[in-house]
């Protein structure tokens, strides 16, 4: 199921609707759901009633294919790039696409989060275990990745069908995920396998997933962005969070201004909103984002001292699993590893996600 | 309004010196930049050369020959080492010999060479709107019988590498800037130790008072060495000259004092006379004693006139022989009741000209002085000659009377002021040092001889022709 859906919304004072080009617009396309970054959107506007903001949401991989796809087309209407697939981000990036800004007013980045004075990250969202509490016990809980894999092991049955997580040959998130543990750890594909062997089901996107853990349908999902996880968890509390202790990924969510961004001084005004101190209070407050400025991480808290938290460093190591045989050779050992041979069809998309229901 | 009175500047020594050091350290400091820039271009080239080189050997250990052909697994740590080169971009392909890409970005620019050998070869290209720097390397590789070469191409924008330029071009020139500081204020200090035995002569003439005729006790270092002892000499010559203006005061202060002394006692003497006969022979003497004061007076204007114009050096050309017969035809006109016999012998000159460079005022009074002298010294009957004849070098003035002439051994004496051969005489005793300060002025050389009929020749050579 590709998701099409262009949510566009239009979050304007008095809702009239601008066209792209008008001085008062900024485009913003991204890949995070509408719905986590609505009112932080809609407080920018508050604080600068000059500029309507268009928001457009994409998948990861759409966004990416829709920036290079109009690269060469500069009245396409795109000022900022937002994304969670810090690799794409980095490509997009290093092949030009993004206009330098050095941030006014802003909090002290580290050195992970921004590249090139081009791409920031301002939000620090670790990758999590969500789990449907009546479902998984809390003595069953893994306190490592080995500890799943095992626990995977002694309980086939009951894992059966009932594991969710990223298809990563087409979520662009969940691909950076996924290399970014095997990066880490050998072990990842010890635990693809014990995945593999328990007919996991594969997502888009984070919030699907929560949706059948929150349905019952799914037991735990594995990499999830823990932003989202969390704030679900927030309204249902069916839904329980886990963290690894023997590390956590942390991903930001970065913003560049477009090479041919018509609203320049709008989008920089954006950026330098996002990584102010106001701007990062907003992202803790009014979104479910969790702010890259340690002291608006209050989310993070119960999780800090147990869980080695690894944020993903910006920079063009990322480009190692872009490159095409790479992405292709990763790709097959995790459909060996994750998939079970019957289902390598090419419409795997549509066909997993029924067989898998059906299955069920 | 106050109107300050504008002084030009003098030159300052130190100022010279330390702005000569100045150009000097500039000069050095443009070189060392030149080297500067260079050297900082190699070494930022070097140092990331060097992750490129790194980073592609990586790739090349990990590519590999399939039965698909050529296949390569870039590993994490390629990419993080041409990323320690933080905010630089990054562009790669990976092809064969036959110019197919593998993998990686086929718009990149190629080589202008031929890449073989596994030696790396470097080169700077632009590329997606910015200069980047690239390395290319080969490997061969070979699977049981079959092999292939596999080209390696790895590149970076110039960011680090210009920042780290710039960086070593700052610090190197920061250190040159303050090594030239210190040197500069080194030789400010050396200046000014050097220049301080000027300063405590300047601190010594200061000081003085008019009448210190010290000679200056300084040390010199040999660079001014001569400047002091001129110095001295120059002091040295002060005293004698101002020595001599108060003998001269003195001597004149002296003859006039005398003189009206003597007029005094004559006509002292004249008043007490009874008889109209012994007042008359008192006045008499009265008379000469005053003709004799009033010599005396003309001639120390004389003297002091020619002394003066020596000083002031008021010189031109003129034809000596015009002087001589126009001096003459004047004392000739004087002397017209007396039984005096003139004669104006002109001798060939052979060719040498007449024309001399002097002053004729002065020259005309010593001449006149000679000619007064002789008349006055010699007999009613004397025989005054002028003759102009030649010398060696020059022409000569001589002037021979028949007078009782000058006894050798005083040759000398008669030159000083207020000497007089002949005792109780009308003579000043300035007549014939007029004649030798003339000469001196001119360079002439003044000697006294016998003449052939007995009597006193004076002669003047004259050295040089006409002035420049």
């Amino acid at each position: 199921m590709i998701r099409l859906v262009l949510a566009l919304l239009v979050l304007i004072f008095l809702s009239s609707l601008s066209r792209a080009t008008e001085p008062g617009t900024l485009n913003i396309l991204s890949a995070t759901d509408t719905k986590a970054i609505k009112s932080l959107i809609r407080k920018f506007e508050l604080l600068n009633p000059d500029i309507h903001i268009t928001y457009q949401e994409f998948d990861a991989n759409e966004l990416f294919e829709t920036i290079r796809k109009h690269r060469d087309d500069p009245s396409y209407p795109v000022d900022i790039v937002i994304s969670s697939a810090m690799d794409l981000q980095v490509k997009l990036v290093n092949e030009g696409m993004a206009r330098p800004h050095n941030l006014v007013g802003a909090i002290d980045i580290e050195d992970w989060a921004q590249w090139r004075n081009e791409l920031y990250g301002f939000t620090f969202e670790p990758l999590v275990l969500a789990y449907n509490k009546s479902m998984f016990p809390e003595a069953m809980h893994p306190k490592t990745r080995s500890d799943l894999a095992s626990i995977m092991r002694d309980f086939p049955v009951f894992f059966n069908n009932r594991i969710g997580t990223y298809d990563i040959r087409d979520a662009g998130s969940g691909y950076l995920f996924a290399t970014q543990d095997a990066i880490q750890s050998n072990q990842i594909f010890r635990l693809m396998e014990s995945f593999g062997r328990a007919n996991p089901r594969t997502y888009c996107c984070t919030s699907d997933i929560l949706d059948d853990i929150a349905r019952g349908k799914l037991i735990l999902g594995y990499n999830l962005i823990g932003s989202y996880a969390l704030a679900r968890a927030r309204q249902n509390p069916d839904i329980g969070v886990l963290m690894f202790n023997d590390y956590t990924i942390v991903m930001a969510r970065t913003a560049f201004i477009h090479r041919d961004a018509a609203h320049v001084s709008h989008a920089k005004r954006f950026l330098d909103f996002l990584l102010s101190n106001a701007g990062q209070e907003a992202i803790a407050k009014n979104s479910d984002l969790i702010p890259i400025l340690r002291e608006y991480r209050t989310a993070l808290a119960p999780f800090e001292d147990t869980s080695p938290f690894l944020p993903i460093h910006l920079g063009v190591g990322l480009l190692t699993y872009q490159d095409k045989l790479k992405k292709r050779n990763f790709l097959t050992n995790w459909e060996a590893s994750f998939l079970p041979k019957k289902l390598l069809l090419p419409q795997w998309n549509n066909q997993l996600r029924t067989k898998s229901v059906d299955s069920n | 309004m106050l109107m300050m009175p504008r002084t030009k500047r003098r030159q300052s020594m130190r100022q010279r010196l330390l702005l000569g050091m100045l150009a000097g350290f500039i000069a050095i400091l443009s070189i060392i930049s030149i080297g500067l820039w260079r050297y900082a271009d190699d070494a930022a080239n070097q140092s990331y050369d060097r992750l490129l080189s790194g980073a592609a050997l990586v790739i090349l250990e990990h590519t590999f020959l399939t039965t698909q052909g050529i296949s390569v697994d870039i590993p994490y740590s390629a990419m993080e080492t041409v990323g320690l080169a933080r905010d630089d971009r990054v562009f790669y392909r990976i092809y064969s010999q036959n110019g197919t890409t593998i993998t990686g970005d086929s718009q990149l620019p190629l080589p202008d060479v031929i890449v073989n050998d596994k030696i790396p070869y470097y080169f700077d290209a632009w590329y997606s709107l910015e200069r980047a720097h690239f390395i290319v390397q080969s490997r061969l590789l070979t699977e049981g019988s079959h092999s292939d070469t596999v080209i390696v191409q790895i590149g970076h924008t110039r960011r680090a590498r210009n920042s780290l330029r710039t960086d070593l071009i700052i610090n190197g020139f920061s250190i040159a800037l303050i090594v030239t500081l210190v040197g500069l204020f080194f030789i400010w200090i050396g200046i000014n130790r050097a220049l301080h035995p000027l300063i405590a002569i300047e601190e010594d003439l200061r000081q003085r008072e008019v009448t210190d005729f010290k000679l200056l006790q300084v040390k010199p270092p040999r660079e001014i060495a001569s400047l002091i002892s001129s110095i001295n000499a120059y002091i040295q010559r002060l005293k004698n000259s101002l020595e001599h203006s108060q003998d001269f005061i003195a001597d004149v202060t002296h003859q006039t004092r005398t003189s009206l002394g003597t007029l005094q006692g004559q006509l002292g003497l004249a008043t007490q006379e009874t008889s109209l006969e012994a007042m008359r022979e008192r006045l008499q003497r009265a008379d000469c004693q005053v003709q004799r004061t009033i010599r005396l007076n003309n001639q120390l204007l004389s003297h002091a006139m020619v002394i003066h114009r020596a000083d002031k050096q008021e010189t031109s050309n003129f034809s000596l022989v015009d002087l001589a017969r126009s001096t003459l035809e004047q004392i000739v006109r004087d002397q017209i009741h007396s039984h005096i016999e003139f004669a104006f012998i002109l001798d060939d000159l052979a060719g040498e000209s007449d024309i001399i460079g002097g002053d004729p005022i002065s020259l005309r009074e010593a001449l006149r002085n000679l000619l007064d002298n002789a008349v006055r010294h010699g007999p009613p009957a004397n025989k005054i000659d002028v003759r102009i004849c030649k010398h060696q070098s020059g022409v000569s003035l001589i002037v021979d009377d028949e007078g009782p002439g000058i006894a050798k051994d005083k040759h000398k004496k008669v030159l000083e002021r207020f000497y007089s051969d002949t005792l109780g005489d009308t003579g000043s005793g300035l007549g014939l040092a007029i004649v030798n300060a003339v000469a001196l002025s001119h360079k002439a050389t003044l000697s006294l001889q016998n003449s052939p009929s007995g009597g006193l020749r004076v002669r003047l050579d004259f050295t040089n022709g006409g002035l420049e």
